[in-house]
């Protein structure tokens, strides 16, 4: 059938994209795994919710998992240490050389942050550090870490809006 | 919480969408964003913006029983296993996703999807699996004319990080019970899934205790924790 055919497809496409990015949140395969059955369960059942004029199909599908992912994490703590994940997952370099336009803007504009900042937004990201978690990890009292995210986003959206 | 304060309604979508909101907070922004226009339109924002964070992940080549799960979960017949791609090609992987492909394909999906039936549910079985205590632990309701089984969790479930709690449909033939996927344990989460036997083959739904993501064979191989009939035979 039609329908089953392009799913699998968007599967194809779709899921290292999207297991690299649960993987990054969760550290543990098997839950990253769990997450992204999740996610792609629901991307069929709520297919009909998609609206094109709303959000590009890749961050629909990209929030979906970044939400479950973190949903996970609420109930299990990560275990695994970031520095002992494979080598494949850890950040590209030349990943920046496949920004498209639209995305060098953000490029541009985290440029413009203070490094803290800078680096509170990316690990609460793609890592899914909450405020504690960066708090403890960069040795600084938890107020602190909370404005600099606060104002780094205010900054990043005045940036992006120029 | 006040969810007028036009400042605060931005720095909660912000922190939503970059993962800080935790907890109960973020619980609660959920519930306003199912109905709060504005708040979908800032969090959508959010999403748009932050996007290139992710895109700049390595991608992972998942395993293939994650897509054989996913079927399983949504009544499809096994079909092929998605065609497996090579390390090498990962690099072009990152090129499709960007690409405007995935946005007819999701229409595919879409026009041809199952999105009708999923609204017209109407439970004709409903059951509930107790614990010891005969307090009610998920309530399973069905509907035997589109063979789709909603399992909702009414109590936390707790069990240790290496195992995982399989449904089963129980055949009124006596064969070995079919596997409808793996059970939901958080309070308040639901699990939808179609069955690929038709439930009126059934005469009712287990759980057994598994490894992690089910049973590697098939068939069950831990012990089984709830069973309840729906059906007299």
């Amino acid at each position: 059938m039609r329908d089953r055919a392009a799913f699998q497809q968007l599967y194809n496409l779709t899921s290292p994209h999207l297991f690299g990015v649960a993987l990054r949140i969760l550290h543990t395969r098997s839950l990253a795994e769990e997450a992204l059955q999740d996610a792609f369960v629901q991307i069929w059942q709520k297919a009909g919710e998609y609206r094109a004029d709303k959000a590009q199909v890749n961050t629909w599908m990209t929030s979906i998992t970044r939400y479950r992912a973190l949903d996970m994490l609420r109930k299990s703590a990560r275990e695994t240490p970031l520095e002992e994940l494979p080598d494949s997952v850890m950040p590209e370099q030349q990943g920046a050389q496949m920004m498209a336009a639209e995305n060098a803007d953000l490029e541009l504009c985290m440029e413009e942050l203070q490094n803290e900042q800078r680096e509170c937004i990316a690990l609460a990201y793609v890592d899914g550090y909450s405020h504690q978690e960066l708090s403890d990890r960069l040795d600084t009292p938890l107020g602190t870490v909370k404005s600099w995210i606060r104002r780094g986003l205010q900054q990043l959206k005045e940036c992006l809006q120029r | 919480m006040n969810y007028q304060n036009e400042q605060l309604r931005e720095a909660l979508a912000a922190q939503y969408v970059l993962g800080t909101l935790r907890g109960s907070a973020r619980l609660r922004f959920e519930r306003w964003l199912n109905q709060d226009p504005d708040l979908q339109n800032r969090t959508g924002y959010w999403e748009q913006a932050l996007q290139p964070l992710a895109d700049q992940v390595v991608p992972v080549q998942p395993p293939s029983r994650v897509w054989t799960s996913i079927q399983t979960r949504l009544g499809m017949q096994a079909s092929l296993p998605g065609k497996s791609q090579a390390t090498s090609r990962l690099h072009w992987l990152r090129g499709a996703w960007v690409s405007f492909g995935l946005a007819a394909l999701l229409v595919a999906v879409l026009v041809f999807g199952p999105a009708e039936e999923v609204t017209r549910f109407t439970p004709d079985i409903e059951v509930a699996l107790q614990n010891e205590l005969a307090q009610p632990v998920w309530k399973v309701d069905a509907d035997s004319s589109k063979d789709t089984v909603v399992v909702s969790t009414v109590r936390n479930v707790r069990l240790p990080d290496d195992k995982s709690l399989e449904l089963w449909l129980v055949l009124e033939s006596g064969e070995p019970p079919i596997s409808l996927g793996l059970m939901p344990t958080e309070q308040g989460r639901k699990y939808v899934v179609k069955s690929s036997t038709p439930l009126r083959e059934g005469i009712g739904f287990a759980v057994s205790l598994e490894p992690r993501g089910g049973s590697p064979t098939g068939v069950a191989t831990g012990p089984i924790l709830y069973i309840q009939t729906y059906r007299e035979t």
